[in-house]
């Protein structure tokens, strides 16, 4: 940075303002057709350098961090399994399945019988190589470790799935499933070495990269792999750097203390673009972030105050205050950018007298409720807005702030409080409902009990002709639009912010589609 | 055999024992507090550790494992038994133990606070001294508005002004204290500057005022005027009759200070992100991991009790008539 | 006290604490209403907003006109609490120098080996958290101060002659307390009053940093520096702005104290004070 750009800054940052604001219908307009990329530095297409350090940091978990790829709570977690781990196959910045460690996956005519066949000369970090008897013990332990696996591999029958030979596995289903190969794609799904119980130091996986040093909560630094099956990543060693303070992350991208900053407040982004020697990224921008209520702790038992509360934010407010505007409303839906995503439920408006009117009916009047967030990319921000706006309606909405580390804390937080805060990255209604939405789901944040919409779920989800299952899919999100327990109130465009010393983030930055970021093996560091 | 056989009739050594048996008796009481709040809240440690959903056969479990079945004293007695030897216990949100994660913090923060005590001291002494020696001046009113300026910001406030001013926007110092709790600051001494310079300059104000206050107070006395009358030039009274006049305030006012060093490195640590005893408290506050409160609530006293000891010696060692007098 | 007597950083002083504390009380009359979002966060000042947007598109200026309401009530319930526990002690134990004394003393002695914060800390993991457990455990650190205080300069004029006299009247101890010891040991107090404010606004406002304070979205001069800090770069009036305020009350308090004991003619207190403090 030279020094007549310096002494400029802030005169470029308020011309950058404006300039956004003009943008901003653009931006929109780009949502979920990939990858955008601002400053005049980003876009040039250069060849790899090999070798270097990137230091990256996330939003993590704090000293509860897991290695363990089925236990994964946060983002930071999410990346550094995408690093270490492979999956069978992963979902691809146009949401579809692409194969990873699988070569070939072939239903049988119900698709209730799936035969993998394996690529061949994987090898983990320790030498050791890729077999059929590593991918089921992964799903078996997979399973039994529960949290998330327990629901979303439940469709498998582990006692009739076998190996037929080391490269070839018939994973047998309870029930047929049309989109086993996209089942597969999930973080809790990577495959480990067979007999692995332990990741209380280390994490041995067929990833791109390999663990050299953890400390959990605040660093792990990872170093290349090289003998991966794919391309070996460019870089000599990434530094996944935990930094959970808003300011503090973007203090230390821009003192050149790291190279990428990940989860970037919306408002930064703008004098990010303004400032030399950097540039921002915004992902695909279906990343949900929502409110849940939890159905079996009152008052949230009462369908109408779910409704209320639903009728008595103001989405518009929140997208332009919380998001910066880089964003569009939510309609209490998730995943708008994939094909069975219900296109034809009309977006819910704010409405305070009609919530005011619900509230009437099932005869609470004045209702007080406290909703728990932290502060992490608009979610406070929006928390405030929906205290505002719900106040017209008569609802009086206390807010209780915690630390970003705390969110997803199961021990205190997270699937414990009546009223909290959430986010949903990039996935599809059904992968969301396995997750989250049936009675077994780890992640039930709503406490969703309700054995009719688990029995139409399957049914749906057996469906072989994808227009009569998405059909089917979209009545249950009419069901969960009516009366769930969701407030989706914006869908993020996510914004990533890099040196320009770091090459090759568009996949990282861009494939939120899905869970996990597929591009950390295509970083680079110029030097 | 009388205490007084062993330690003999020398008052200092007598002085000594009186206070470590002090101070030992604070440590327990503080720690014998803090853990019967800690034990008395609403839902045990069970609840936790395990979650709010937990089945009560889990509960059980992790209450068996944490032997809270036991009585309160029974557990404090074991509590503390294992602490003298440098065993914490578990945390409770992570697989660790508690004295595992405490130790390289402290040594993090100790690095810390001893290098801002370094700067601040003798700078404390230095601007009070020159602010007393020239009371009613100029000099002493610039410098007695400077403090005051400095007494009055929140660290947290002046610690962002840092980090944006000579971090990020002049490159001079890296605003975040990025490195392994594990290594320590010295892997990267640069990011020990900031956290410093806030801490030395909030903390100036007070000790710098009543240092001033006591000079001040000495200049103006019957010695200062006698040695004037002598003709003894001015820099020799500051220096031999002033200055010695008020080590013994001097120094309890600066053990107070590093004791106010513990309290502020709380929220400057938070500034920086500094992974010390600091951020722990937060990070462990938040999490509720009440092992770790109490942990760190049972270092801290112990380091508390240490300092004040060592002022009270010190006062007794430099102040002739105390160090005759029986206690 | 006639306001000629005091010096002239006195009535700086006192000036100061008064335009503040103006602001404090009639700023919510003159600017109510409109707390709530009106723009884009962080945005710079224009005319109708003389000081920008804070980072959730709120009018700085509004809230700052409504933030000193909270800040005000809360030090002077910290100072009260600290005042209502720290006076009767200290009295008591000026009077009765027996092991009673001595081990309540020493019991309070405890407290200060917990830096304030960590006993704001402390208190807030142990209870639900919340400005009234911050209030309680920054009164608590500051209580054995004032106690050892007001013993240290009541114990002098315990051994004056006429509490003696007062016992031979047969005055009770309570009302000796009061009646004699108190009016004795005001000057003390006051000139004790400036730090004990000063070290309650910080704490409380680095309370609220921390998270374990007050909460958003509280109109309060500390909160709005903290909250803001983010936006420095972009917008700086929303966290210069509440810290000025800060900054200025806390100046203000401690001229206006400073200049009290000169001009009430006791010097020893302002030494008493610093000793002991």
């Amino acid at each position: 940075m030279t020094k007549t750009n310096r002494v400029r800054l802030s005169d470029r940052i308020f011309a950058r303002f404006r300039e956004n604001r003009a943008r901003t219908p653009a931006l929109a307009a780009c949502l979920g057709a990939g990858l955008m990329i601002a400053g005049p530095w980003a876009a040039l297409a250069e060849t790899p350098q090999v070798g270097g350090t990137l230091r990256a940091a996330w939003v993590g978990g704090g000293a509860a961090d897991k290695l363990d790829p089925t236990t994964w709570l946060t983002i930071l977690e999410l990346a550094r399994i995408s690093a270490v781990f492979d999956r069978l196959t992963k979902i691809n910045e146009n949401g579809k399945p692409e194969l990873m460690l699988a070569q070939a996956m072939t239903p049988n005519a119900d698709a209730s019988v799936w035969t993998v066949k394996l690529r061949p000369g994987v090898k983990f970090h320790d030498g050791s190589p890729l077999t059929a008897r590593d991918v089921l013990y992964s799903f078996k332990s997979a399973i039994g470790r529960g949290y998330f696996a327990a629901t979303n591999f439940s469709m498998i029958d582990l006692q009739k799935s076998r190996m037929v030979d080391d490269l070839t596995i018939e994973f047998v289903l309870n029930a047929p499933n049309a989109e086993f190969d996209r089942v597969v794609s999930d973080a809790s799904a990577s495959i480990i070495k067979d007999g692995t119980t332990d990741f209380s130091t280390t994490a041995i996986g067929t990833g791109p990269y390999k663990i050299v040093n953890w400390v959990p909560g605040v660093r792990t630094e990872l170093t290349r792999n090289e003998a991966y099956w794919g391309n070996p990543v460019a870089l000599d060693k990434l530094d996944m750097i935990e930094i959970d303070d808003d300011n503090a992350r973007i203090n230390a991208l821009l003192s050149g203390q790291i190279d990428l900053a990940v989860n970037v407040p919306p408002y930064f982004a703008s004098q990010l673009e303004g400032a030399p020697g950097y540039s921002v990224a915004y992902g695909s921008g279906s990343t949900a972030p929502a409110f849940y209520m939890r159905q079996d702790k009152p008052p949230f038992d009462k369908a109408e105050v779910r409704q209320a509360l639903r009728l008595a934010i103001d989405r518009k407010k929140c997208v332009e205050v919380a998001l910066d505007g880089r964003g569009t409303v939510g309609n209490d839906l998730f995943g708008p950018s994939h094909p069975s995503y219900a296109r034809d439920i009309p977006q819910r408006e704010y409405d305070p007298e009609a919530a005011r009117k619900l509230l009437d009916k099932a005869g609470i009047g004045e209702l007080q409720v406290e909703l728990v967030t932290a502060p992490v990319v608009g979610m406070l921000e929006c928390a405030t807005v929906f205290k505002e706006s719900a106040k017209k309606a008569g609802i009086e909405i206390s807010i209780r702030q915690i630390s970003p580390a705390d969110l997803y804390n199961t021990q205190s937080v997270y699937l414990q409080v009546p009223f909290g805060t959430t986010e949903w990255k990039g996935v599809s209604f059904q992968e969301m409902a396995r997750t989250g939405l049936l009675q077994s789901s780890f992640a039930n944040e709503t406490a969703n009990k309700n054995p009719a919409f688990d029995a139409a779920f399957a049914k749906a989800e057996a469906a072989l002709d994808p227009a009569a299952r998405n059909a089917q899919f979209a009545a249950l999100q009419r069901s969960l639009w009516d009366d769930g327990g969701y407030i989706v109130w914006g869908i993020q465009t996510p914004v990533t912010a890099f040196s320009d010393r770091v090459g090759g983030y568009e996949g990282l930055a861009g494939a939120e589609v899905g869970f996990l970021p597929s591009g950390i093996g295509n970083l680079w560091i110029k030097h | 055999m009388s205490l007084k056989s062993i330690f003999g009739a020398n008052t200092m050594s007598r002085f000594l024992l009186m206070r470590t048996v002090s101070g030992a008796g604070l440590v327990l009481v503080v720690c014998l507090a803090t853990f019967v709040a800690v034990t008395l809240l609403p839902g045990d440690a069970a609840n936790f550790v395990s979650g709010r959903s937990a089945s009560p056969e889990r509960l059980a479990e992790v209450r068996e494992r944490l032997n809270l079945n036991d009585p309160v004293a029974e557990r404090f007695f074991r509590w503390g038994l294992r602490a003298v030897q440098g065993d914490l216990g578990p945390a409770l949100t992570s697989p660790r133990q508690v004295s595992e994660i405490i130790a390289p913090r402290l040594r993090n923060s100790l690095i810390l606070a001893s290098i801002a005590a370094a700067l601040l001291v003798p700078l404390a002494v230095a601007t009070g001294a020159l602010a007393g020696a020239l009371a009613g001046g100029s000099m002493d009113r610039g410098l007695s508005v400077i403090s005051l300026v400095l007494l009055s910001m929140p660290e947290f406030f002046l610690g962002t002004l840092l980090a944006y001013w000579l971090g990020v926007k002049w490159h001079l110092f890296p605003p975040i204290a990025l490195f392994d709790a594990a290594q320590g600051p010295w892997s990267n001494p640069a990011v020990l500057v900031l956290p410093c310079l806030t801490l030395v300059i909030t903390n100036l104000g007070y000790p710098a005022r009543i240092i001033r206050a006591n000079v001040a107070e000495a200049m103006s006395g019957r010695v200062v005027l006698t040695a004037r009358l002598n003709g003894i030039p001015e820099r020799r009274i500051v220096w031999k009759y002033a200055l010695r006049n008020c080590l013994a305030p001097g120094i309890q006012v600066i053990s107070l200070t590093l004791l106010y060093l513990l309290g502020g490195i709380i929220v400057v640590e938070n500034v920086f992100q500094f992974p010390g005893i600091g951020t722990l408290a937060v990070e462990a506050t938040q999490q509720r991991d009440l092992n770790v409160v109490l942990g760190l609530v049972a270092t801290i006293t112990v380091i508390y009790a240490l300092v004040m000891l060592l002022t009270d010696t010190l006062i007794i060692l430099v102040t002739p008539k105390l160090r005759t007098l029986r206690f | 006290m006639h306001l000629r007597e005091l010096s002239p950083s006195g009535i700086v002083g006192t000036g100061i604490v008064l335009g503040v504390v103006a602001i404090a009380l009639f700023g919510p009359i003159f600017f109510s209403g409109s707390t709530e979002i009106v723009g884009r966060p962080f945005m710079m000042p224009t005319p109708g907003h003389p000081l920008g947007l804070d980072g959730y598109g709120r009018d700085v200026l509004t809230r700052l006109m409504n933030g000193g309401l909270t800040i005000l009530l809360l030090v002077t319930a910290t100072t009260a609490l600290v005042y209502a526990v720290g006076i009767p002690v200290g009295l008591f134990t000026a009077l009765h120098s027996r092991a009673l004394s001595a081990s309540a003393l020493w019991l309070f002695d405890c407290l200060l080996a917990f830096p304030p914060l960590l006993l704001v800390l402390l208190l807030a993991a142990s209870t639900a958290g919340g400005v009234t457990a911050a209030v309680i455990a920054v009164a608590a650190s500051q209580v054995p101060w004032v106690t050892r205080l007001v013993r240290a300069a009541a114990s002098e004029v315990a051994t004056s002659g006429y509490v003696d006299a007062a016992r031979l009247r047969g005055e009770s101890t309570w009302s000796i307390m009061w009646r004699e010891l108190l009016p004795n040991i005001r000057a003390t107090m006051l000139a004790d009053l400036g730090l004990r404010i000063t070290v309650s606004i910080l704490l409380i406002t680095s309370a609220s940093f921390l998270g374990v304070g007050l909460r958003p979205p509280t109109a309060d001069w500390g909160l709005m520096a903290a909250e803001n800090r983010n936006g420095l770069a972009l917008q700086p009036w929303a966290v210069l702005a509440p810290a000025a305020m800060i900054a200025l009350l806390t100046v203000g308090v401690n001229l206006m104290f400073d200049a009290w004991p000169k001009t009430s003619g006791r010097r020893h207190s302002a030494e008493l004070t610093e000793n002991v403090a």
